[in-house]
């Protein structure tokens, strides 16, 4: 009985599965591969069992096609054998996170007055911040806030900026303000003449992109492709738990409203009279957070579904709070990617967020 | 009320920062003695009726290092090396003043002798790698047999040699070549290669043990010591479940050992047995945990409030 090995998921390589098709998803190495439903089923029913035996239950008519599955399972070692399968558990699916914030967009308009966000930025210990910047005059502030978290020894370890392209954005300026801030995760620079990439100088800092994307206010947020995916345990097990998007985000958008994300609408008050932790505390201000992508509809059926980052802000149909994020033009149950933008259908929720054109 | 907590570290430490941040979360004080930047004061009493110390009535997690007790003008001093083997046995009574609330240890990751380890875990009933330590070749070659594998590595120490302008640090295992045996060597430890099904990697912290397989024959760079990582297509690492009789083993042998926390290394042999390899008392447990996705920060966090809380 216990000769013969018995077929075993690397605890890390979790089959998701779709409405048309699955993938596993290879937390540790990052990447995913597309498999059919039916091995999908096959390795969720049937994990533990010796080849032998999952033939048998099939009635013993595909086993070639049982074999062709093992052979490419063990070539992309998302499995191995052992007479002991009851030694290898799966990995838990929790997600925790010291932090009540652990995220922050900020939308640096005309009266930003950045000292006392980042205070209180700092209060609430929010470790990584992301701030837009919709004009050209950028660089100042740039090097005024990271002074600032520099001087104050902040908590606030990641910074993100994204810029409009222009003079002080070339590869020399912001390679010089990443080399002096260890703080500074990346530069992604908007309305770029091209697209390009460039790596970080060394380990632990930034990076930066230069993208021809035009972006000129918060709508441009929400667009959900195949490049956006994002395959490693973090994501994936937040992502059972809890939206990716919004959960432990706190925003302020261009005029100084607190928001979950600047492409939203509701304010839980201005910074003007408003404290961060006020905002937080609202009663409504978390109830994002624990919509997850297995109760939006069309996603509950998608196999991206807990690799992807969704958005709650721009939906299909802007009542219901768990419908499918309108940039999304994957279509689970024909397995195609289409524009978004040009979909009819959307069309009435693309008027009604004023989207057209952007 | 709550004891103090203090936390030896090392400066760069990411793993106390992240237990750090639980403890945050949790709103407790502490301590941070980090040992390459601040220095302790300390005191021990020693009368007829007791000794106290300066930790006796503190909770101390040991994470990395130890406290650095000289002055920051005596550390360029000549005299370091005399001034630094002085503060070892007052650094040992720091510790054993409190052996209940002292987690961690830096005299054992001082003094982690392979011999005694060893011998210890063959005490409770580990299987060990046949082991010889000896200066000459004529006791090696009547140890070993013919047509089979054989390895070296310290006993006590990583090896490390300082030039004048560079320096040569090694902590890995190696395969023993006979034919570059020459007759008189300095104390060496020898065992046999034991096949690997997998390697087993467990961290323990007082009655938490967590372990982890690590697949490391699946790659060449790797099969003798997974340390020569592949980062292209690192070695599958996933939670392990170690079955009682074996967890019964390691228990009884780091209690043997008085160890309350550290880094196993077991082999699961392609027979199914688990062989004893070493302790490592102050290891690394951030890709254990990060790669079994086990949370062992907010765990150790939790069991030091637990203790500042209710002992």
């Amino acid at each position: 009985m216990s000769s013969i090995k018995k077929i075993k998921l690397f605890a890390n390589c979790i089959p998701v599965k779709g409405a048309e098709r699955s993938l596993i998803c290879d937390l540790q190495r990052n990447r995913f591969d597309f498999i059919p439903n039916d091995l999908c089923e096959i390795l969720i029913l049937h994990e533990g069992k010796s080849t032998t035996e999952i033939k048998y239950i099939y009635k013993n008519l595909y086993d070639e096609i049982i074999d062709e599955y093992i052979d490419f399972l063990l070539e992309k070692e998302y499995v191995f054998f052992t007479h002991h399968p009851n030694w290898f558990p799966k990995m838990g699916l929790q997600w925790q996170d010291p932090f009540r914030i652990n995220n922050a967009i900020i939308d640096v308009g005309e009266n930003f007055e950045f000292e006392k966000i980042l205070f209180e930025l700092d209060s609430l210990k929010c470790k990584a911040v992301e701030f837009r910047f919709y004009d050209q005059k950028a660089i100042k502030i740039v090097n005024d806030i990271l002074n600032y978290l520099q001087l104050k020894k902040s908590i606030i370890s990641s910074v993100g900026f994204v810029l409009h392209y222009s003079e002080e954005t070339t590869e020399h300026i912001l390679n010089a303000i990443i080399s002096n801030n260890s703080r500074v995760a990346y530069f992604v620079i908007t309305n770029s003449p091209k697209n390009n990439f460039i790596k970080s100088l060394s380990n632990n800092v930034g990076y930066i992109i230069y993208t021809k994307d035009v972006v000129n206010d918060a709508t441009h947020c929400g667009l959900i492709t195949n490049m956006s995916l994002v395959i490693n345990t973090k994501l994936f097990t937040e992502s059972q738990h809890h939206n990716t998007c919004l959960n432990r985000k706190i925003s302020i958008d261009k005029n100084g409203n607190i928001k979950n994300c600047p492409s939203m609408t509701e304010s839980f008050g201005n910074i003007k009279d408003t404290t961060l932790e006020e905002a937080l505390n609202h009663p409504n201000f978390k109830k994002y957070w624990h919509i997850t992508k297995d109760q939006i509809e069309v996603c509950k059926d998608c196999e991206f579904r807990h690799i992807c980052t969704d958005c709650r802000a721009y939906t299909e149909n802007p009542e219901d709070q768990y419908s499918k994020p309108l940039k999304c033009g994957y279509d689970p149950y024909t397995n195609e990617w289409e524009e978004w933008s040009t979909n009819p259908l959307k069309q009435e929720a693309i008027e009604y967020y004023r989207l057209q054109g952007k | 009320m709550n004891k103090n907590l203090i936390i030896i570290s090392e400066r760069n430490d990411k793993s106390t920062n992240n237990v750090l941040e639980w403890l945050d979360y949790y709103d407790i004080d502490f301590e941070r003695k980090n040992v390459d930047s601040d220095r302790s004061d300390f005191c021990i009493r020693i009368s007829t009726q007791e000794t106290t110390t300066s930790v006796s009535d503190c909770i101390v997690w040991n994470r990395r290092g130890y406290m650095s007790l000289l002055p920051t003008h005596l550390k360029k001093s000549e005299w370091i090396g005399y001034l630094k083997k002085e503060q070892f046995p007052v650094l040992a009574t720091l510790e054993k003043s409190n052996p209940k609330n002292y987690i961690g240890s830096y005299v054992h990751e001082l003094e982690n002798n392979k011999l005694n380890n060893l011998q210890a875990a063959a005490k409770v009933g580990l299987e060990i790698p046949k082991t010889i330590v000896t200066n000459n070749k004529q006791d090696l070659l009547n140890f070993v047999e013919v047509n089979k594998k054989y390895i070296t590595k310290s006993l006590v120490y990583s090896p490390f040699l300082e030039k004048k302008d560079c320096y040569y640090k090694g902590n890995g295992t190696i395969v023993v070549d006979f034919e570059k045996v020459s007759e008189y060597f300095a104390p060496s430890l020898i065992q046999e290669y034991i096949d690997k099904e997998i390697e087993i990697r467990i961290f323990f912290i007082l009655d938490n043990f967590y372990a982890m397989a690590i697949f490391s024959q699946n790659d060449l760079k790797t099969q003798i010591d997974f340390r020569n990582y592949n980062d292209v297509s690192p070695n599958r690492c996933v939670p392990f479940e170690l079955e009682a009789t074996t967890l019964a083993k390691i228990k009884e042998f780091v209690s043997l050992i008085g160890c309350n926390s550290g880094s196993i290394d077991l082999i699961l042999t392609p027979e199914n047995k688990f062989v004893f390899l070493e302790i490592n008392p102050m290891g690394q447990y951030h890709w254990l945990s990060e790669s079994c996705n086990y949370y062992v920060d907010k765990h150790i966090a939790e069991l030091l409030i637990e203790k500042v809380v209710y002992e």
